[in-house]
């Protein structure tokens, strides 16, 4: 199988008028602020995920590690 | 493709260029590490100040970008100045990949932002993901801006990266868990992998073996950063790295949650248990966070048997990708060039200097410095806390900020559309699922295996009292 090359994103959205791109972007920039500033903060005070941030930080994890020297315990921290 | 190079006529190969970009930044972090040794005050980087990411925060971004303002420049400056010169040596318009430059890294600024949200976090779900959606969400939306696109050198970032990251592979950490550790990540992790890929191309038939092969490797050894390695080995289309990364942190989520769960209902204990996440989770920040689920607040067991099956696994990466790439050049890509010449007649086997020439010389920098690098760790003076300074200080950093810069570009370059054919009527989710229910199922008989029948007294080396 051969995909179309993406190398000119221009060919993208070109059945797509302007406007409607842009009130999409607004939207989705609008969607990600609400859920990351009041949302996951809110989520984040709630005490079962203060205990599992507590949990995985004193025993030197990060979650988020891509490999295991992006983990603290890695370095005995 | 992972490989071509979009618009300049190259001088140097991309390959050669990634190895050259990877190996002074190597060379200069080592330097500043050995000629500012002072054993008395601690084995220090100098460049650690200036080399940084935003922090993790809960309530504010502003909280994870306070007092970082240096390390942030510092980043900007040296990768800056590295990548430019890498384009001028390609051949390539310096003065626009500069200015194009500055968009794409406040961009990646934003992914890393995104993705040190705790909660965010918590769940494994990091940078290369939020680069990707950030990416997708203006190259969907707005549609990439012609001037940034000078800077989407995606192969380049992603290259170098690897590059760097080979020098975190310490081969000596293999054997970390003695033989019952090789024997759950070295057997258990290639057999999954090559029946997922043959099962992907045999019975599922996936019309892209790269594809098959990304996915393969994400699933088997060690998620992203596996995908990343077998991609830019195996010529993976941008689309298909953004899907096999995509799957894997979907699954990833539901699997750190669930398999700690399952392991206390089958009372597979914090060794067996920790091993059976260690093999099976995809990501390595998740695999930690498992085991510390698994565990209790006073017993660590699961979290070290869980990591470091999964640091073994890491440890994998060059050796999976070398496979690849020689698979790749030796096999498939001149079966496809059959394929494409709709002949019968088989066409030669590539000879020993062809398949030299197609390998991408890039996995040569990775394991060159995995193995510089090993060397120092073994067996020069005070090697140890050489290297701690060197990589914990500045090289992890910024193999960091290549990836989130390669992600950016690949969600830069995507579109909803290719993405939704690359799924292929589902074929890629099927090939997950079973694939890694095969790793579920042999990485727990091989725990059992190891842990309770071949080496119980291992196992109980591992039990806290």
């Amino acid at each position: 199988m051969s995909l179309p090359s993406l190398s000119n994103p221009d060919l993208c959205n070109q059945d797509r008028p302007r406007w409607f791109g842009r009130l999409l972007f607004v939207m989705v920039v609008a969607l990600a602020a609400v859920f990351w500033l009041a949302c996951l903060p809110r989520l984040a005070r709630q005490p079962g995920f203060a205990a599992a941030f507590q949990r995985v930080e004193s025993r030197g994890v990060d979650p988020g590690a891509l490999f295991y020297t992006d983990h603290p315990r890695a370095w005995g921290d | 493709m992972l490989t071509h190079t979009d618009t300049m006529p190259p001088r140097l190969s991309e390959d050669s260029i990634a190895l050259i970009i990877g190996g002074t930044i190597l060379t200069i972090c080592l330097a500043a590490v050995l000629l500012t040794v002072a054993p008395e005050q601690g084995i220090v980087s100098p460049l650690k100040p200036y080399l940084t990411k935003p922090g993790k925060w809960v309530e504010s971004p502003l909280e994870g970008l306070k007092g970082i303002e240096v390390g942030l420049l510092g980043v900007a400056v040296l990768v800056g100045v590295l990548f430019t010169g890498g384009v001028k040596l390609a051949g390539g318009d310096a003065g626009s990949f500069a200015r194009a430059y500055l968009g794409l890294f406040l961009l990646a600024t934003l992914a890393f932002v995104l993705a040190q949200q705790k909660v965010v976090s918590y769940y494994g779900l990091g940078y290369a993901l939020w680069a990707i959606v950030l990416g997708l969400a203006i190259s969907n939306t707005l549609g990439t801006p012609s001037w940034l696109r000078d800077a989407l050198r995606v192969e380049l970032f992603m290259k170098v990266g690897l590059v760097l990251l080979g020098a975190e592979v310490l081969l000596s950490k293999l054997v970390a868990l003695g033989l019952p550790g090789v024997c759950i990540s070295w057997i258990v992790t290639p057999i999954v992998l090559i029946s997922t890929f043959w099962f992907g191309q045999r019975v599922l038939r996936i019309s892209s073996p790269s594809l098959n092969m990304v996915i393969a490797a994400d699933m088997s050894v060690c998620g992203v950063s596996a995908a990343i390695a077998t991609a830019a080995a195996c010529r993976a289309k941008k689309e298909e790295l953004s899907l096999a990364v995509g799957m894997s942190m979907a699954f990833t989520v539901v699997m750190m949650i669930v398999l700690p769960i399952v392991a206390r209902l089958l009372d597979l204990g914090p060794v067996i248990g920790g091993a059976w996440l260690g093999g099976t989770i995809d990501s390595t920040g998740a695999v930690g966070a498992a085991g510390a689920l698994l565990g209790s607040e006073t017993d660590d067991t699961a979290v070290v048997v869980a990591t470091t099956v999964k640091m073994i696994q890491n440890i994998l990466i060059g050796v999976m990708a070398f496979g690849v790439a020689t698979y790749w050049v030796t096999v498939v890509e001149p079966g496809q060039q059959e394929s494409d010449a709709n002949s019968d007649a088989s066409l030669p086997r590539p000879g020993l200097i062809e398949i030299w020439q197609r390998l991408p010389k890039f996995i040569f920098g990775f394991l060159g410095a995995s193995i510089l690098f090993s060397l120092i760790y073994n067996f020069y003076p005070q090697g140890e806390e050489i290297f701690t300074a060197v990589i914990k200080g500045s090289t992890k950093t910024l193999r960091g900020w290549c990836f989130c810069l390669a992600f950016v570009g690949i969600g830069l370059q995507s579109d909803f559309r290719v993405l939704r054919k690359s799924l292929d009527g589902g074929k890629p989710l099927v090939l997950y699922v079973c694939g890694q229910s095969l790793n579920l199922v042999l990485t727990l008989l091989m725990s059992y295996l190891m842990f309770e029948w071949v080496f119980p007294d291992v196992a109980a080396q591992f039990i806290q009292p």
